[in-house]
Order: C-alpha cells, then sequence, then structure tokens
C-alpha cells in the first residue's frame, strides 16, 4: 500500500523532481562471516558456501571462504563436509529424516558458529486448480492458479512456496512466496498465487511446496522485508539461528513437487 | 486539588493594604474590532504594573485607591492614555487604531516592545500572519508552520517531510491547537503545505519550553493558533491568487459590534493542470487540497460572549478510477467567556477533533480499500483570577474521549474478507493551577503544576500483555469503557524571569510534560498514513523534562533583539519499532514496539533587528538528539532522525519604499540521520544489504536560498491590493528527498546511490487583494 501510495506522490511531482547518483561515504564495515547451509529431506547432498561479507557499493562479489571445517551432527554421529576452493562445502549422499533435531557447526579462524534445526515433516499438495479471469485492473486475462493442501493440526506449519509456469520461475529470495498456518491450523489450505502472473492454456504448471522450521521462516521473513520493503520502517538484518553473529542461516526443507498442466 | 489550592494560598503573599478596585475590559482594533491579544496596559505612575490582555481580548487589573493615568497599548497601535479616579470598579472597552506606516517604520513606542527581555515566559516563538508577509516562501504560499521552521530550535524535515521538528522531539510531540482544537495532521500535499491558511490566522504562539500549566499532552511543544474573530464593523473580502491555490474570505458584523463571522476558504489547483497533460493517467488524476475556517461569535453582554469555529481540511490524490486515497483534520470548539466578577475570568469550551484519511483501489465490483481515524471529545474549563497587579492565577480541568479507529479493510470482491479492527478507546484528563507573581520590579516568577491522568479503556476485547519478543504471555477481557489501565502524573511547571538592567535579563525554566499517545509511522518519513496509538498496557506515557536558560539583551531602544538559550531534555518511555517491524493492517502493533530513552540538549543563538527600512534575524542552532534502546545499536546512544546538529537561518526584508518591499532568506541544516547498508552478501544468488547501526550515516546537508519582491499598488480607503513575486531554491541546490540504491547501469551487479530531490528553481507570482 505504501508502495502505490508512494508510486502516486511521485508521479505528481515527476513534473518537478530530478534523479541524480551520489556517492555516499562508506564506513569500512567489519567483515561478517555469511553462511548459506540447506538441508533438505530425504537423500541428497547437504550444500553449505561460506563467504564473507563485502561492499554494498561497487565491487561486491562474495570472497569464499575455504578453510573453515564444517561439521553436521544428528544426535548421534558427526558428519565432516568436504570444502572446495569456491567456499562450497558438501556432504554427499546424505539422508535426513523428519523429527531428527540437527546441529551444523562451522569453524573458521578460532570463531565457532553453531546452528541447530529440527526437520520438519512434508505436507504433501493435494490439489492444484486453477481458474479462468478475464482481464481486469490488477491482471490480465488467463489462469489464477491455486495450491490446496490439508494442513496436519498438531503443530504450526510454515511454508516456502515456489512455483514454475512454463519455465517462468517464481518465488526465489527477491520475491518470496511465504505462507504460515497462524489462522487455519488444522484447515484445508486452499491458497490463490495472486502474487504471480496468470498462466495461459496448455501451460506447464508445477508447484514446490517446502515446510521449514520456524527459525527458517523468521529467517524468510527478515530477508523479504529487507528487499522489498522500500521505504519502510528502519531496516534490519534479518534473524538467523547461527550464534556469534554469522549471517545466512541454517534452513532445513521439507518440500513436497506436484505438476499439471492447464487444460481450458 | 484541594491541598494545591491550600498550598497555593500559603505560596501567594496576600498583601493586606489600601481599599482596592478593579480596572477591566477589552482591547480591541478599531478598524475591525478584532480582540488584540497580547496589548497592555500600563499605569504611568506605578511603572512596573500593568497587566496583559488574553486570548479573548480581556484585561483586568487591581490597583489601591487613587488617580492613575492609563496607557493602553499594542504593537503597531497607537496608544491611547486615559485619566482616571479609581474610586469604584471600572470597565473600560478600548479600540485601539492601526498606525500610520510611516510611524510604524521609525517610531519607537510603547514599552511592550522590550517583551522578548522583560516578560517571564521563555523559549517561545510568536508570529502573526502580517509580519511574514514579505518573506519567500514555497509557491507563494505564505505559512505560518513553514515561517517557524527559520527560528532556532525549530526544525523542518526538508521538502516532502510533513510536520516539524522541536528541540530534537519528534513530530508527534507537538501539540497543535486550532482555537484550542487539537489538530493532529498539520500537513498537505505530504508536507509542502501547513494545513493553516494565514488569511484566517489572527496570532500564533509556539512554546519550544516551559509551557504554562494550562498546556498539555505532548512532550516537546504547543502551537497555540488563533483563528480571527471577524470584522465586527463592516463587511468585507480578501483573497489571493496563486501559482498554486487560491484564497478568499469574507467576513462582517452579524450584530454591528456585538457579533461577526469570518469564512476563509483556500483550494489548490495542481490538478486543473494535470487536465492539459497528453498523458491519460495524468489527466484524470486528481491531486488537491482544500481548507475551510470558519468562526463565529456574538457578545451577549458584558459578561457573556459566545463563539463557534470549526476547521474543515482534505487532501484527495487519484488516478482515474482505480486509486483514490484523501486525507483531513475537522474541528470545531464552541466557547462561552464569562465574567464571574471583573476579577474573575471563565471560558468554557467544547471541542471536537477528527482526523481520517481513507484509500481506495479499484472502482465498483472490483475495489477494495482502507480507512483509519482518531476522533476526539473535549470538554475544557479555564479560569483566570487576576487578584493583584502582582498574582494572576489561573486555574481549570480539561476531559477528552479519545476513539482510535485503527483501521478497517473494506471490499466489494468476493472472496476477499474485509477486516475491521476493534476500536480503541481512553480518555485523557487533566487539571492544573498556576500563579504568574511579580515578586519585585526585577524578579518574576509563573509557577504551577499540572495533574494529568489516563485512562487505557476496554472495549469488550481481550487485551494482552506482549513480552519483549513479541509473544502474548496473559490476556484479560475489558467490557466498553472498563478500566484497563491507568496512569497519571504531577506535570511542575517554572518560569523565572531577574532584569539584569533596563535592557536584559536572564530566565530560567522548567517543565515536565506528559504524553499519553503516541504517533507510528508506518515509514521513516512521517505520512499521512501515520497511525496514533494510546498509551496502554504495553505502551507507557513518555515523559519529558527541559531545562532551559537564556540571556536575553536588547540594543538601540530594542531595534535590536539578541537572545541565546541552552536546554536539556531527558525523554522517558520513547517508542520505536523492532527491527523489521511490519505494521500495516496489524490488530497487535504493540507487539512490534520496543521502549527506550533519549536525551537532547543544544544552544540557540538569535539576533533580530526590528526597525527600519531594513529588518530580518540570524539564527544558529547547536543541537543534539539522541536515543537509546536496549534492541537497537547494541543498546548504545545512537542519532535519532532528526538530530540536526547544525541549523543556521538567515532572513533579510528591506523595505525600499511604500510600493516595494523585497526579502531574501537562506537555510543551512546538517543532513537528517538515516541507516544505510554498511556491506552486502549474497543469498542464493540475490544481493542483500547488510546493518550494522540504526542512524549511523547521513543525508547530504541541506541548503536553500529564496528571494521574494513585494509590490504594493496604491493604497485607497476601499481598496488595497498587492502582487509577489518569489523564487524558490534560486540556485537550485538538489536537496535530498530519498535515496534509493539501485544496480548501476553500466557496471551491471553492482549497486549505486540514486537520491531523489523535488524541486530545483521554483518560480511564483501570487496576487492578493483587500476590500
Amino acid at each position: 500500500m505504501k508502495k502505490i501510495f508512494l508510486a502516486i506522490s511521485i508521479l505528481a511531482l515527476s513534473t518537478v523532481s530530478c534523479q541524480k547518483i551520489i556517492d555516499i561515504e562508506q564506513e569500512d564495515a567489519d567483515k561478517r562471516t555469511v553462511i548459506e547451509a540447506i538441508l533438505l529431506e530425504g537423500t541428497n547432498n547437504f550444500d553449505v558456501r561460506i563467504t564473507e561479507s563485502s561492499n554494498f557499493f561497487g565491487d561486491n562479489t562474495p570472497v569464499p571462504i575455504t578453510n573453515a571445517t564444517v561439521v553436521l551432527n544428528d544426535g548421534t554421529s558427526d558428519y565432516t563436509l568436504a570444502s572446495f576452493a569456491d567456499g562450497n562445502y558438501q556432504l554427499v549422499g546424505f539422508n535426513a529424516i523428519s523429527g531428527t533435531e540437527y546441529t551444523l557447526t562451522v569453524n573458521e579462524n578460532g570463531n565457532s558458529f553453531v546452528a541447530k534445526g529440527t526437520m520438519p515433516a512434508i505436507v504433501t499438495i493435494d490439489t492444484i486448480a486453477y481458474q479462468f479471469i478475464e482481464q481486469s485492473t490488477f491482471s490480465d486475462s488467463g489462469y489464477i492458479t491455486q495450491i490446496e493442501f490439508n494442513d496436519p493440526g498438531a503443530k504450526d506449519n510454515y511454508y516456502r512456496i515456489e512455483v514454475d509456469v512454463q519455465g517462468t520461475y517464481y518465488g526465489d529470495i527477491s520475491s518470496l512466496i511465504l505462507l504460515d498456518d497462524g489462522f487455519l491450523n488444522g484447515n484445508r489450505i486452499e491458497f490463490p498465487l495472486f502474487a504471480i502472473d496468470v498462466a495461459q492454456a496448455y501451460d506447464n504448471v508445477t508447484m514446490k511446496l517446502s515446510s521449514c522450521d520456524k527459525s527458517t521462516f523468521t529467517y524468510l521473513e527478515g530477508l523479504d522485508a529487507l528487499i522489498n520493503s522500500g521505504n519502510g520502517a528502519p531496516p534490519a538484518n534479518p534473524s538467523s539461528n547461527f550464534s556469534n553473529g554469522a549471517l545466512g542461516n541454517f534452513s532445513l526443507y521439507a518440500s513436497d513437487t506436484k505438476s499439471i498442466v492447464i487444460i481450458p | 486539588m484541594n491541598k494545591l489550592l491550600i498550598l497555593l494560598l500559603f505560596i501567594v503573599p496576600i498583601g493586606i493594604s489600601a481599599q482596592q478596585f478593579t480596572i477591566s475590559g477589552t482591547l480591541k482594533d478599531a478598524s475591525n474590532g478584532e480582540d488584540l491579544i497580547g496589548a497592555t496596559v500600563k499605569v504611568k505612575e506605578i511603572p512596573t504594573t500593568g497587566a496583559v490582555t488574553n486570548v479573548y481580548g480581556f484585561f483586568s487589573l487591581t490597583l489601591d485607591k487613587g488617580n492613575y493615568t492609563l496607557i493602553f497599548t499594542s504593537l503597531g497601535y497607537e496608544p491611547i492614555e486615559k485619566k482616571i479616579s479609581l474610586n469604584d470598579n471600572q470597565r473600560f472597552n478600548i479600540e485601539l487604531k492601526e498606525q500610520s506606516t510611516k510611524l510604524k517604520e521609525f517610531e519607537v513606542t510603547g514599552e511592550i516592545e522590550d517583551a522578548n527581555v522583560s516578560s517571564t515566559e521563555m523559549s517561545i516563538e510568536k508570529l502573526d500572519p502580517k509580519s511574514i508577509e514579505a518573506i519567500p516562501v514555497l509557491l507563494g504560499e505564505k505559512d505560518i508552520v513553514k515561517t517557524f521552521t527559520l527560528m532556532p530550535g525549530i526544525k523542518s524535515g526538508g521538502e516532502g517531510n510533513g510536520g516539524f521538528f522541536v528541540r530534537g522531539g519528534g513530530v508527534d510531540q507537538n501539540l497543535i491547537l486550532l482555537d484550542e482544537a487539537v489538530v493532529y495532521n498539520a500537513s498537505h500535499l505530504l508536507g509542502f503545505f501547513s494545513v493553516f491558511n494565514s488569511d484566517a490566522i489572527k496570532d500564533v504562539s509556539l512554546y519550544k519550553g516551559g509551557m504554562p500549566a494550562e498546556y498539555g499532552g505532548r512532550g516537546s511543544s504547543v502551537m497555540d493558533i488563533t483563528m480571527k474573530d471577524g470584522n465586527n464593523k463592516k463587511f468585507g473580502a480578501s483573497g489571493g491568487l496563486g501559482v498554486i491555490s487560491s484564497r478568499l474570505t469574507l467576513e462582517g458584523p452579524i450584530v454591528k459590534d456585538k457579533g461577526s463571522f469570518v469564512i476563509s476558504g483556500r483550494r489548490s489547483y495542481a490538478d486543473l493542470f494535470l487536465k492539459l497533460s497528453n498523458d491519460e493517467d495524468l489527466r484524470d488524476s486528481k491531486l488537491y487540497f482544500y481548507d475551510l475556517n470558519l468562526k463565529a461569535n456574538y457578545k451577549i453582554n458584558e459578561k457573556n460572549r459566545v463563539y463557534l469555529s470549526g476547521y474543515f481540511g482534505r487532501d484527495v490524490l487519484g488516478v482515474g478510477e482505480t486509486f483514490g486515497f484523501n486525507w483531513g483534520n475537522a474541528t470545531g470548539t464552541l466557547r462561552w467567556n464569562h465574567l464571574f466578577s471583573d476579577k474573575l475570568f471563565s471560558n468554557t469550551s467544547l471541542i471536537v477533533s477528527n482526523y481520517d484519511y481513507e484509500f481506495k483501489i479499484g472502482s465498483g465490483e472490483e475495489s477494495f480499500g482502507f480507512k483509519a481515524s482518531i476522533l476526539d471529545y473535549n470538554i475544557k474549563q479555564d479560569f483566570s483570577y487576576f487578584m493583584n497587579d502582582k498574582n494572576t492565577i489561573k486555574f481549570g480541568v480539561n476531559m477528552i474521549y479519545h476513539t482510535f479507529d485503527p483501521g478497517e479493510l473494506f471490499s466489494s470482491i468476493s472472496g476477499f474478507n474485509p477486516i475491521n479492527l476493534n476500536d480503541r478507546l481512553a480518555t485523557e484528563n487533566a487539571v492544573y493551577l498556576q500563579n504568574e507573581q511579580k515578586v519585585s520590579e526585577l524578579f518574576s516568577i509563573q509557577y504551577g503544576l499540572r495533574y494529568s491522568f489516563f485512562n487505557y479503556l476496554g472495549n469488550n476485547d481481550s487485551i494482552f500483555d506482549y513480552n519483549e519478543a513479541g509473544n502474548a504471555t496473559s490476556s484479560q477481557f475489558y467490557n466498553r469503557h472498563e478500566t484497563a489501565k491507568f496512569y497519571g502524573g504531577f506535570e511542575p511547571r517554572l518560569a523565572a524571569k531577574y532584569m539584569l538592567n533596563e535592557v536584559s535579563s536572564i530566565k530560567a525554566s522548567y517543565n515536565r510534560n506528559y504524553q499519553y499517545i503516541h504517533l507510528l509511522s508506518n515509514a521513516t518519513t512521517s505520512s499521512p498514513t501515520d497511525s496514533w496509538v494510546p498509551s496502554s498496557n504495553n505502551v507507557k506515557p513518555q515523559i519529558i523534562d527541559q531545562i532551559a536558560l537564556g540571556y536575553f539583551r536588547n540594543f538601540k531602544k530594542n531595534a535590536y533583539e539578541f537572545s541565546v538559550e541552552g536546554y536539556y531534555k531527558n525523554l522517558q518511555n520513547q517508542i520505536d519499532y523492532k527491527d523489521g517491524a511490519d505494521l500495516f493492517l496489524n490488530g497487535e502493533v504493540e507487539r512490534e514496539l520496543t521502549y527506550g530513552s533519549g536525551i537532547a540538549y543544544g544552544a540557540e543563538f538569535y539576533l533580530k533587528k526590528k526597525k527600519g527600512k531594513f529588518t530580518g534575524w540570524l539564527s544558529y542552532t547547536y543541537s543534539r538528539s539522541l536515543r537509546k534502546f536496549e534492541t537497537i545499536n547494541n543498546g548504545e546512544y545512537y542519532p535519532a532522525r532528526q538530530d540536526l546538529i547544525h541549523d543556521i537561518s538567515a532572513v533579510g526584508i528591506y523595505k525600499f519604499n511604500e510600493k516595494w518591499t523585497a526579502s531574501a532568506s537562506w537555510v543551512y541544516t546538517t543532513g537528517l540521520a538515516v541507516t544505510y547498508p554498511a556491506g552486502g552478501y549474497q543469498i542464493e544468488g540475490v544481493n542483500v544489504p547488510y546493518y550494522s547501526g540504526r542512524n549511523q550515516s547521513r543525508f547530504p546537508d541541506y541548503h536553500r536560498m529564496d528571494l521574494g519582491v513585494t509590490w504594493y499598488n496604491k493604497k485607497t480607503d476601499k481598496f488595497e491590493s498587492n502582487w509577489n513575486f518569489s523564487i524558490y531554491n534560486v540556485y537550485g541546490r538538489e536537496n535530498t528527498f530519498s535515496i534509493a540504491f539501485i544496480e548501476d547501469e553500466n557496471n551491471p551487479g553492482q549497486t549505486v546511490a540514486e537520491q531523489t530531490a523535488l524541486f530545483k528553481i521554483i518560480p511564483s507570482v501570487t496576487y492578493n487583494f483587500k476590500f
């Protein structure tokens, strides 16, 4: 809403306003360690990427950190990840099990960063529904798609949704689609995807419903607010589940994927 | 309250002396019957005594039996002398004539001219709209709020920022009163203009500190605006045609010399120009504001007078049928002046204030929108007891009933559920007592005590307690109007003056202010969608203490005024958002809040030339305003957004002759404190900024020069007019409105900062008339 308001005021003022690129005095910020760790349910490669924060302006190529020790613990054993020259660390063919708590420890230059998370259970997509709508103020004519699934009632659930419509991908970090069951716990959820463009007849539509734990969801919400807030409340770093001030997150996803073709 | 009265009776020395009588009455402008505010009654035989008219033009002065010469005078008016034999109570309704312009320029009249030095009040700025006529302004709209920001200690956040900052306080810490009614949003068009049409205004006082006990409710300042009463002698019209808006004022007697009315309207018409555009979207756009001020008064008899005043204003923005956004204030004040005796003046006011906004997207079957409001009903009873020539006692009570509608989402689209957040209710009350006492010829003191209290009321709903993490820890159900939380506190007020000699004085003041309602802003700048929230079980009232010390000196028969004031403020229970808070349609906004403290301090230097062909002033302020929140900036002090360290204003007006006046002003202010990224990193290949501390960076410094020329047509008895030409931002400084971080066109993947400035050079012309 805020954006629309700003957009119109800027439109109104566009006749007189002027833009220019300015230099901003930038103090050399302390470098922070950035850890991006994504553990997927089932047997997958577990990938961790470790970099150092860089400049925001100018050259911002991430600087890889290659000398860290990365260890995953599932409550019984330690698994050390193999290190690569580009700052990537990998554990091949690891089987992550729902309900298990995992601890990830990163030791780097004498600093220790620790994060914990519990692998959620998969919530399966029941149906991908779609409905034709005429052209309107808000969208083109085409098919609005809707993801439908049954939310388990036992506890709070948090979801990230990604969609591919005929090769166009929606739901990356800069346009996150997030959903929690705060108001709908234990109900059937039918969530229309107003946030993405409408699909056309015979398009392939693939949806991925990733359940995640609360800390991952809070982190994603923080990222979303930061990237999309515009002129909003004072900006802040997203919360991380890593100790010791590391940026990034140890994210655990249990995903289900379903595809359909839009038949008129 | 009883104890207070008893206490006061002990403090006030009651001189038992010769038989005393009271002189009372009113002072008015002879040409139009307007009450004169702050006019004086002097006694020639006792130079240190006298009375000053109140906001209704009333004065009262009690003296020993005897023969006296009274001098009735007001700045810019010819004084009247009257010899009297005081052996009974006497009443004078005096009309003063305006000085002819020649006299006005060169003559020095009346001791009132040294009010700067001699009055007990400090940290106060006064303006009457006539005096700002020549100062150049944006698009020719003379504006009291904009002019105040040229004074020391009062700052604007730059173009596009509504509101103003007083001594490091926030925009919501200013109590803005229009004929006693609170105006919640004083900005039009995103802050380019204030809602106060200067044609409708008689007098404005702005207290930066040391406010008398009769005022309360906000932490930093009081801007008290009095509307014109209207001409009670004859019908008249005045107005102006400008580039952006036009104004028209009609006034006249209801019953000659007994009652009058004034109607003043203003409307902008930028949208009329949009109709000429080739772009269809622009052509169908709406962009205007209007103000309507109405006032009527009637003098029933010598003892009773009633006033009714109202203000209605609105901003409307829209693009075709698809988008509409409007906001505005409405206020109404019904007042009854009553004289219980020549010494006891009473005013009773019934006041309504409303502020609301609404926006709507789409039309017909496919529309939704949002609206929110705040509504106050207010009863006020004030007494002034003019005890003797040494003591003037004021006391009163005030009750406000607040209704906060935090928001309603309405929709005509099926499947789109409307959301209506429950109204929040509260009462805000106060009693006060104060005395202004002349202790000796050199020393005078104003002391008062205000006790305010606040009830946060239930509305048939559950009220939650939140912990530091923002989680609800408990809840309790309250019936409508059942007290859910009570706050109260004493607010001492003190101001003292000591004359060092005839031309200089030192003054000191202390004030404590409670603020029970708070403005939450959706953005880092203030906007019409900011919402007011009450103190509650989670939100404590803000408490602000200020001490100030000043030295005042006039030169060359009051032709020059000089002052320096230093102040220190302590701010408790300040409110800010937790990192990454979401405020829109949030029924539990309190879980997003965090609480801290603050300090503000500064020194203000002011040199003013009041007389001669050249008039104007120079002001410099050094100030800091810092905040401290446990959860922000690692619990260390950080600059408030309005921490504008250096602030310079220079205003010069040169009157060549009866026809031509030229003026220039220049301002310089340190840039606003803002939060920029300290670095960056990538997540899933997307650039993400990294922040280290709150408000650690600055916008570029703000500076600007404006020029103006006014040409007065030959004045006749029937008609007068002038043309005003002005240039805003003469040297085209691109002052920062906002900074956005965008991808560098030349180096894809890299980020650069893009500044948006709203105005370069803006010339304008305005035609003003009066008949």
